[in-house]
């Protein structure tokens, strides 16, 4: 009896990881594979501006741009299916509605200091506001859990382009301004006594995670992209000592999440973005556990 | 050679501050009121008073962070923001997020930042920050993460930042807070053996290391007055506090022992 439970857990863990690849290969479930496509490349930017995110400790500052993609979502489903702009994807909704909460949200930061929770808050709840609000008024053509909690059967092959295009600018800013952005987020003050333009960079990272929110929010959805964002740089940074390491081990950490929760999921027929969560949230919890040892 | 960079006459002074006014909130909230100060080169110079005195707010109008709302202020005889690079800035290690991973190196590297063309390191800015370390005796740290060393080490990592710039004054925060006796003595050593190359303008609260090391103490209280060292006492002392202050040598002779007022010591 004591021998054959371990072989019976790992003849099914072999199943179960063969199931998997079948499903991967498999021409009657292409939504499958772009989403385990998807969240392994869109890990690049996650990893990278996730890492920014938690070091520049600006979470609540994505979160709230996280939510305002919501407006952009409802306005562009409201004006394709209500006005008739055909052309209008939610998507280009979404990504101004995230670019311009992400320039309000950092130009609050930066100069209404003595107010900036409060007026962070209230735009957090006006960007939902305003989508749930289009979105009742473009009734029979979209369901708000969608984008509130992920639907991996919305990802198409645009997509990819989309993550593969984002990882590019992405790879391409954080080549070209590496050493600027960890003065910044390391010592704000000192970058600007050296001639660095911290507000410029700033509002830089801020429309960097808009735009990788916006990307993501169809595998995880608006409420919880944010874990997805920050906790594989969480884990990656109990054990990272330089920004660059943290970046990559973030990388890798979101990729493996990811995967493992879409495995989850499709095995146990489970909505895969709490599951991703679910197991990056363990993932942070053992890295503590570890780390304060 | 950019303006910034041009060589100045060394009789010029480092610093001059005319008729200084600054204040926050939309000019509300006066700090500084109809300021004079003059540095010159080589200079060692203490800022102390009370706080909400305006110390660190007229070491971040030196530094070009802020501008004066009124007045003149000359550094290395430009406005501040066109010399920036030549000033060393010594923060308190105290703001530090303990859990940034940044080794020692790339704090030191930051001192070089603005130098580069591109925005990488060159290996001069490397063998600049590595020479920082060395002058510090912090190179066996380089590679060491800055929120796993101790607070008197981090005080020097942010010394080293500023000296690998090769600034021409250095300009530092009540670099004492938060150290011990032995980490402020070996500052202080430091500090005067930087003093025969560069201008040294500090903050502190902390008049005893004042008494024993700088030339001049500038009193700043909305309004600034300068005294040589020499005159500081505890009358002086307790009319900038505003009260009953605790006098305690503590130079290498006495550490520790009390003094009555007048004495000339430290706070």
């Amino acid at each position: 009896m004591t021998t054959t439970v371990p072989d019976s857990t790992a003849a099914r863990g072999r199943t179960a990881v063969f199931e998997i690849i079948e499903a991967l290969g498999s021409p009657d479930i292409p939504f499958f594979r772009y989403a385990f496509l998807l969240g392994l490349l869109a890990s690049v930017s996650f990893g990278i501006v996730g890492t920014y995110v938690v070091a520049k400790r600006i979470s609540y500052l994505a979160g709230a741009i996280a939510h305002c993609v919501l407006g952009g979502i409802g306005a562009g489903l409201y004006l394709q299916h209500q006005v008739g702009i055909s052309w209008f994807d939610p998507l280009y909704g979404a990504l101004i509605a995230a670019l311009l909460a992400a320039l309000i949200i950092g130009l609050v930061s930066i100069h209404a200091k003595q107010r900036e929770d409060t007026v962070i808050g209230a735009l957090w709840a006006t960007g939902m506001a305003i989508g749930l609000l289009f979105i009742a008024k473009t009734p029979g053509y979209v369901e708000p859990m969608n984008y509130l909690f992920g639907n991996i059967l919305l990802i198409s092959k645009t997509d990819i382009w989309l993550v593969l295009s984002l990882n590019l600018v992405v790879v391409t800013i954080t080549l070209l301004f590496y050493h600027k952005l960890l003065a910044v987020c390391f010592d704000e003050e000192f970058a600007r006594l050296r001639g660095l333009n911290s507000n410029f960079y700033h509002l830089l990272l801020l429309c960097l995670t808009a735009l990788t929110v916006v990307l993501l929010v169809r595998i995880v959805g608006i409420i919880m992209v944010i874990a997805l964002l920050t906790l594989p740089a969480a884990v990656a940074g109990t054990f990272a000592r330089t920004l660059g390491r943290m970046m990559l081990g973030a990388i890798f950490c979101c990729m493996l999440f990811v995967s493992t929760g879409l495995g989850i999921s499709f095995i146990h027929d489970l909505p895969s973005g709490p599951t991703i969560i679910l197991v990056a949230a363990g993932a942070y919890l053992a890295a503590l556990a570890v780390s304060r040892r | 050679m950019s303006e910034g960079s041009s060589a100045i006459n060394a009789s010029d002074p480092a610093i001059v501050v005319r008729d200084l006014d600054f204040a926050y909130n939309h000019k509300q909230l006066t700090v500084l009121d109809k300021v004079n100060l003059k540095i010159n080169h080589l200079d060692s110079i203490c800022l102390v008073g009370p706080n909400g005195g305006g110390k660190t707010t007229l070491l971040k109008l030196i530094l070009g962070l802020l501008t004066p709302q009124q007045g003149e202020l000359r550094v290395l005889g430009h406005p501040p923001a066109d010399v920036r690079l030549r000033l060393g800035y010594v923060p308190q290690y105290a703001y530090y997020d303990p859990l940034f991973p940044v080794t020692v190196l790339d704090v030191v590297l930051m001192g070089r930042l603005g130098l580069q063309p591109l925005g990488w390191y060159r290996d001069a800015d490397r063998r600049a920050a590595e020479k920082a370390l060395a002058q510090m005796k912090m190179e066996h740290l380089a590679a060491r993460r800055f929120a796993d060393i101790s607070g008197g080490q981090r005080q020097r990592v942010l010394i080293a930042r500023a000296l690998a710039s090769d600034a021409e004054i250095l300009l530092l925060d009540e670099p004492t807070a938060n150290i011990d006796i032995q980490s402020e003595q070996s500052l202080f050593a430091l500090l005067k053996e930087l003093n025969r190359t560069r201008t040294i303008v500090v903050v502190t609260h902390d008049i005893g290391f004042a008494s024993s090391f700088f030339q001049r103490v500038a009193c700043v209280n909305r309004q600034v007055a300068t005294h040589p060292v020499a005159e500081l006492n505890g009358r002086m002392i307790q009319e900038l506090y505003g009260g009953e202050v605790s006098m305690i040598r503590h130079d290498h002779n006495c550490a520790g022992q009390h003094c009555r007022p007048g004495e000339n010591r430290g706070v």
